[in-house]
């Protein structure tokens, strides 16, 4: 009996302090409850017009998004936020009385011509401040430095990567073509990054972002290209005749799977990034469009028509083993593997219109996420598997926009008159 | 036995107290505290140089040269009766010009995924092919090129404009 307890006494102790040795600690339950967070005002030293608020907007707006924290306004609580030098501890410690579990403040000011953040993370339980950093940079960096900041809070919290310090590839026709744009993953910045005047389609990031492939018409034919970001060279990767289309890399990089035309129909191949090893997944008179990787490399998930209607097949990644996961509605098609590798993201016709939807790999669980007159395309996941990228024409041009992976939180990141799609989250 | 329990119950209650306390704290590392880090801008690649594609050689052509466009149903690549009379009159007008060669494009309309719209339109392009190598036209003569969405005629959203868009065009690459 003694003995007994001991043991038990002795497993529950062990256990116990390996819990609180882990750093990620009370974010596992995140999903249901979210951490309460205070920001304080944004001290500013630095005294240019409007890097406050944009520093105070997009603050605010990068732990929303975050999903993780609950910003809970403490003025009602008759604790004031409005500071000009760091909040004192019994502030902090008053306001953890409350139940909020920590405190943001940043300050803004200037070391020579550079502009310095200051970020600060407080304990609300002890008053302590658990991180102080500073970002350094030029006036126009000031946002990403306000996104390197919340993804250090993110860091810390879920031992993940944030996503705040991510960017968008989409198409766009704003110039009157069809060229690939970046834009960071709130919709800020979009910069062009190709001028050949063809139409262009389904940028692809690479799993260590530092490549891009993408289709262009540029010689008169859909190939596929790919372009290094960091050196900004480009050369044309898949020239054969037909279709060169839909690129996809594998979740090491070493492989390029896509779509190509060249022996009479659509078939899926994969090739190696250099170039080398060329060979063909499917064998299927019907189309075979669109593959996307599972995390671990094993998977492809693809849209085949070869059952009468468009619908998704997972095969192994060498082509054998093909089995339909999709049976519901005649229209499913543009599949996204979750980075958990826990969904794929799909478009389904429902009622005419194009929904974004989710399933489990082993065909259970079919969501629709998106709803309403309009119709969403080209769902993508952020890499954090948090978020949904898509296409959606409900405000009457198509435009990008993200939501949260259960479909709330519709945010619209274009709205500059043009059309906007093929979005692709970069890692 | 119950004053076993009663103390197992209590040292459960004391732990997930204890657990749910650091669940709220966070851990401080000294490593990262007080650290600089120079923010750069994430690489962009400048647009390659604005060089126009060269013009192409093929050239429009109009319903008076005989050559009609062909138009299919929704996700459909199949030959509709009214095409085939399209295409019988194709036929007739690369009879009468037998050097002519064409090139015929597939499109879609603009709903459905762009990818799958590719390579639809590339079935419709071969359909009509096909089609137009059963009345006797030689395959060398026929090139296809699939836009998919890319390229609508019509840009209003109805099913008039749609149909517009689900066709395969032919133009003359050379007579």
């Amino acid at each position: 009996m003694k003995l007994l307890f001991s043991i038990l006494a002795a497993v529950f102790f062990f256990s116990a302090s390996a819990y609180a040795q882990d750093v990620n600690l009370g974010v596992i339950r995140a999903e249901a409850q979210k951490i309460p967070v205070t920001v304080f005002d944004i001290s500013d030293e630095a005294g240019m017009k409007g890097l406050k608020d944009i520093a105070r907007d997009v603050l605010n707006a990068d732990l929303r998004r975050t999903q993780l924290f609950y910003l809970v306004d403490v003025e009602k609580l008759g604790i004031d936020i409005k500071v000009n030098s760091e909040p004192s501890k019994e502030v902090i410690k008053k306001m953890g009385s409350f139940g909020v579990s920590a405190a943001v403040w940043a300050r803004l000011s200037l070391k020579g011509k550079e502009l310095v953040l200051e970020g600060n993370l407080y304990d609300g339980v002890s008053g302590d401040n658990v991180m102080n950093k500073r970002y350094f940079g030029s006036e126009q960096l000031l946002r990403n430095m306000v996104h390197r900041f919340v993804d250090e809070i993110m860091l810390r919290y879920s031992g993940a990567k944030g996503i705040a310090g991510t960017r968008i590839a989409f198409v766009s026709d704003r110039s009157g073509d069809k060229e690939i744009y970046l834009m960071d993953y709130d919709g800020s910045n979009p910069k062009k990054i190709t001028a050949d005047r063809a139409i262009k389609l389904s940028p692809a990031w690479s799993p260590d972002g530092r490549w891009l492939a993408y289709t262009s018409y540029k010689d008169d034919n859909p190939d596929i290209y790919v372009l290094d970001l960091e050196t900004s060279n480009r050369w044309k990767m898949l020239g054969f005749e037909g279709l060169n289309i839909s690129p996809a890399w594998s979740p090491n990089g070493e492989h390029l799977a896509f779509t190509l035309s060249r022996d009479g129909n659509s078939e899926i191949y994969i090739v190696r990034r250099d170039g080398s090893d060329l060979r063909r997944l499917t064998y299927d008179p019907a189309t075979d469009v669109s593959p996307s990787w599972s995390p671990n490399g094993r998977e492809i998930v693809f849209n085949s028509d070869r059952g009468g209607t468009p619908q998704l097949y997972i095969m192994n990644a060498d082509g054998t083993n093909a089995r339909r996961l999709t049976f519901w509605g005649d229209y499913n098609t543009s599949p996204a593997w979750s980075p958990k590798g826990d969904k794929v993201a799909f478009v389904s016709r429902i009622d005419n219109r194009f929904r974004i939807c989710t399933i489990n790999p082993d065909g259970s669980f079919f969501m629709q996420l998106t709803d309403g007159k309009a119709s969403d395309e080209n769902p993508k996941w952020s890499p954090d598997g948090r978020h949904i990228v898509f296409s959606s024409n409900r405000n009457t041009r198509k435009d990008i926009y993200i939501m949260n992976a259960d479909g709330s939180d519709a945010e619209r990141l274009t709205s500059d008159g043009s059309n906007n799609a093929s979005p692709s989250w970069s890692p | 036995m119950k004053r076993f329990l009663l103390v197992l119950i209590g040292v459960l209650v004391v732990g997930s107290l204890i657990s749910f306390g650091c669940a709220k704290k966070v851990e401080t590392a000294k490593d990262t505290k007080g650290a600089d880090e120079r923010v750069a801008s994430a690489p962009t690649p400048a647009p390659e140089q604005g060089t126009k594609v060269d013009a192409p050689l093929v050239k429009e052509s109009g319903v008076s040269t005989g050559l009609n466009d062909v138009y299919f149903d929704f996700d459909k690549s199949s030959i509709r009766d009214d095409a085939k009379s399209a295409l019988q009159s194709s036929a007739k007008w690369l009879s009468s010009n037998p050097k002519a060669k064409i090139k015929i494009e597939g499109h879609c309309d603009e709903r459905g995924t762009n990818e799958y719209n590719i390579a639809l339109g590339e079935k419709r392009a071969e359909a009509a092919k096909k089609y137009l190598i059963s009345l006797g036209v030689k395959a060398d003569r026929l090139s296809t090129i699939s836009y998919g969405e890319e390229k609508p005629q019509c840009k209003e959203q109805n099913e008039d404009c749609w149909q517009k868009n689900r066709r395969a065009h032919s133009t003359i690459v050379s007579k």
